[in-house]
């Protein structure tokens, strides 16, 4: 069987070659090695320099991430998790299946488990998207310039469509499976068997909020406003509002006549925002977000829907109660006021992923967290950031999921 | 109670100025939106919670529904006992379909709508008729829900039925030749969904030299499948008139959502709305009613739906109005073409899936 290699060059492969080099125990080094180091700073230049990447926004957010003070800091993580009389050593071959269409996210999850020192295996969607290819270049060129190292000779990338023997052919090498994206995804994927030792971390479907003070908010002036709509902006829109960290409800924290004063404020803010960043949809998007919002108006306790534009619709909602967790994406808010956090409560459950917020303290978050308990929210992150990366996901820290704690006690 | 729609659809079909119809259709339409507002709870939510509660005073500002609220939703304004009849769209297993409701005054009308359309195209007589479909098609309604009723619903405006294709859709062209050497010198109905007339016959046709140039074809169900193939509607009436000599050539746009509207194409190829219904093209952007020439979002609008709130529809089709009141052998109101379904790039996000547990795309 062949299959289309993206990385680290393009062309077709025969699969049995392909994973050959997996199935030993080459190309496997200590965590943060110099030279997967030099890898992940080499492929951060080439995106913040690149011509094309640097329109796009989100290269831009994933070229700060691999800075050196980042990298840095996650290496000073890697000490921690050693602890105690035990070593880090690397799990292996680490089999990546990146969601379809967040183009960034196959570099997050790579680059961390190239740092821990694996073997990568890195599953791309076989619809191209602009993004992606601009990115796959570069991580070609970065590999390109590392190669003969472990860390540039250890990955490959490609592509396939939905065969299961590929998945089940990468999946019986691999230490490590990784699932991004999906209920759908994860459950497919979980029916294909992983070596007996080996382990999965598996990312569906999330859902995410955003709280803001609304006293706070109507202290804003007209600037601090816009650019606090800004960073609501960010959140929202970037991957169209279907990431799972993209807010789909802004919740009003307050008395209800600050409340009501800060969606009015706000809104038309947000609106300015879109506008100005140039965000646009589709006729179809704006259609499907139309009934959208008349099946919510039936089923759900609406108060009103604000159509404000194609980009932006309100669906102000009575109480959280009825709030139902289906969402088309591109541009529609849940508005809902609450007296204070703790009225999320009761309609939150451990699909929740994150809450991104402005005007709280982080004690005020930390004692919401200790209230919550069991059955919420992953992160808690000030608005702009709901987007960030970070090494803990979901719940998991990834540095730590791919490596392994040997336990060494001299004699 | 159906006196007055039943006055207007024993009137002229296709030649009411749009002036004349616009006063008809605001009077009807803001009637009935007051009758589904008072009857039909869901649509009195929708309305209330979207803010359509404005003064009618053109058609254009009567409030509509998408169409797609019709696949989740069971809309209705009168007695479930009341219920006579459902409808329901085509579509793919798995895929959502329309439940349409019907009470026998809304059956009565929609089967009088059709029957003053087709005779103001056929003429008072029923003409011997050539279904471009199988046997299978009527006989198995299960499979073929949408398609079976269409045929069923065509079949009384003709006689002496003869299928074209056999349950394998092989051209049946025995049958087809029998037809045409017992009915092929006088006029002579043929009626098939648009993509299968392509498909099945007038690809089939091609090497077989029949003759249909008395024949009037009626054709309906959209041009999505033959988008692919790049066949617009100059390309099929030219290949049909090359290959058989077919002139007569009909096509219909509608939608099983709403009752009474079957606009008709003219022999300019454009469609014409009858006199109870009419199309309403928006400005996507805006969503202000589009100039004429301008492409945008078809609203369809019709006095025939009382039995569920669905006299005035968002649809997902890309349309343009050309003319008014201009239009080919006397027609007069609007004359307008479908562009096709409005493009809906996929968005990104992590939500899923391609490839894994959507094998089925």
């Amino acid at each position: 069987m062949t299959v289309q290699q993206l990385v680290p060059v393009t062309q077709h492969r025969n699969l049995t070659e392909l994973l050959a080099p997996f199935t030993t125990r080459g190309a496997v080094t200590m965590p943060f090695a110099p030279d997967a180091i030099s890898l992940a700073l080499s492929l951060g230049r080439r995106i913040s320099r690149d011509a094309e990447a640097r329109k796009q926004p989100a290269l831009q957010a994933l070229a700060f991430w691999l800075r050196k003070t980042e990298l840095l800091r996650l290496q000073s993580a890697v000490q921690r998790i050693e602890g105690d009389g035990t070593v880090l050593v690397p799990r292996g071959t680490v089999f990546h299946l990146p969601p379809a269409n967040v183009d960034t996210l196959f570099v997050y999850s790579w680059i961390l488990a190239l740092l821990a020192g694996n073997r990568n295996l890195v599953r791309l969607s076989s619809r191209g998207v602009p993004q992606a290819s601009v990115l796959v270049r570069l991580v070609n060129e970065a590999l390109a310039e590392h190669a003969g190292t472990p860390a540039g000779d250890g990955t490959v990338m490609l592509s396939y469509g939905h065969e299961a023997e590929i998945t089940r052919a990468l999946s019986a090498v691999c230490d490590v499976r990784v699932i991004w994206g999906g209920d759908a995804t994860v459950n497919a994927v979980r029916a294909v068997p992983l070596p007996p030792r080996a382990i999965e971390l598996a990312f569906p479907d999330r859902y995410s909020f955003a709280a803001l003070d609304a006293a706070a908010v109507v202290a804003l002036d007209d600037e601090a406003l816009a650019a606090v709509a800004d960073r609501v902006y960010i959140d929202t829109y970037w991957f169209d509002q279907l990431g799972c960290s993209s807010p789909r409800v802004l919740v009003w924290v307050g008395s209800a006549a600050d409340c009501a004063v800060a969606g009015q404020r706000f809104v038309p803010a947000l609106h300015a925002r879109v506008r100005a960043r140039g965000y646009g949809v589709d006729v179809g998007t704006a259609l499907a977000k139309r009934t959208f919002a008349f099946r919510t108006a039936i089923d759900t306790d609406v108060q009103a829907v604000q159509w404000i534009a194609n980009e932006l619709a309100v669906i102000e909602l009575a109480e959280l109660g009825t709030l139902v967790r289906d969402h088309p994406g591109g541009g529609l808010l849940f508005q809902v006021g609450v007296a204070s956090l703790d009225a999320l409560a009761p309609i939150l459950t451990s699909r929740d992923q994150t809450l991104s917020h402005f005007g709280f303290e982080r004690e005020a978050l930390v004692s919401f967290v200790h209230r919550l308990g069991a059955n919420a929210f992953d992160r808690l992150v000030p608005v702009g950031s709901a987007l960030q990366f970070d090494r803990v996901w979901d719940g998991f820290d990834l540095i730590a999921q791919f490596t392994r704690n040997v336990t060494v006690t001299g004699s | 109670m159906n006196t007055d729609e039943q006055a207007i659809l024993a009137g002229p079909v296709f030649t009411v100025p749009q002036a004349d119809k616009d006063r008809m259709l605001v009077r009807k339409l803001a009637e009935l939106t007051d009758w589904h507002r008072a009857r039909c709870a869901m649509y009195a939510r929708v309305l209330d919670a979207t803010g359509q509660v404005g003064p009618i005073r053109t058609p254009a500002d009567v409030p509509w529904l998408p169409v797609g609220l019709f696949k989740s939703h069971r809309l209705v304004s009168v007695p479930e006992a009341d219920v006579y009849k459902t409808m329901t769209s085509s579509g793919t297993t798995g895929q959502e379909v329309s439940r349409i409701l019907l009470d026998r005054d809304t059956a009565d009308l929609q089967a009088r709508a059709l029957v003053r359309i087709m005779t103001d195209i056929l003429g008072p007589d029923r003409l011997p008729m050539l279904i471009i479909d199988t046997p299978g098609v009527v006989r198995d309604r299960t499979q073929f829900a949408a398609r079976g009723a269409g045929v069923l619903g065509m079949m009384q405006f003709g006689r002496h039925h003869v299928y074209a294709l056999d349950d394998a859709m092989e051209l049946h062209v025995d049958a087809v030749r029998a037809f045409l050497a017992k009915h092929g010198g006088a006029p002579f109905l043929m009626f098939g969904f648009t993509f299968m007339v392509w498909r099945y016959f007038v690809q089939r046709l091609a090497s077989e030299g029949v003759d249909l140039s008395n024949g009037i074809l009626v054709h309906s169900g959209g041009w999505k499948k033959l988008q692919d193939e790049a066949v617009d509607n100059a390309t099929f009436r030219a290949r049909l008139e090359a290959l058989t000599g077919l002139r007569q050539v009909y096509n219909f746009y509608g939608m099983v959502e709403q009752v009474g509207s079957v606009f008709v194409e003219g022999e300019d190829g454009l469609l014409y709305p009858p006199s109870f219904a009419d199309v309403i093209v928006r400005d996507p952007e805006t969503w202000a009613e589009a100039a004429i020439g301008q492409p945008g979002v078809i609203q369809v609008v019709s006095i025939l739906p009382r039995s569920y709130p669905g006299h005035s529809i968002l649809t997902e089709d890309l349309g343009v109005v050309h003319s008014v009141d201009a239009g080919v052998g006397g027609r007069m109101g609007k004359a307008f073409s479908v562009i096709g379904r409005a493009p809906r790039a996929e968005l990104r996000g992590c939500s899923d899936t391609h490839a894994f547990g959507s094998a089925a795309q």
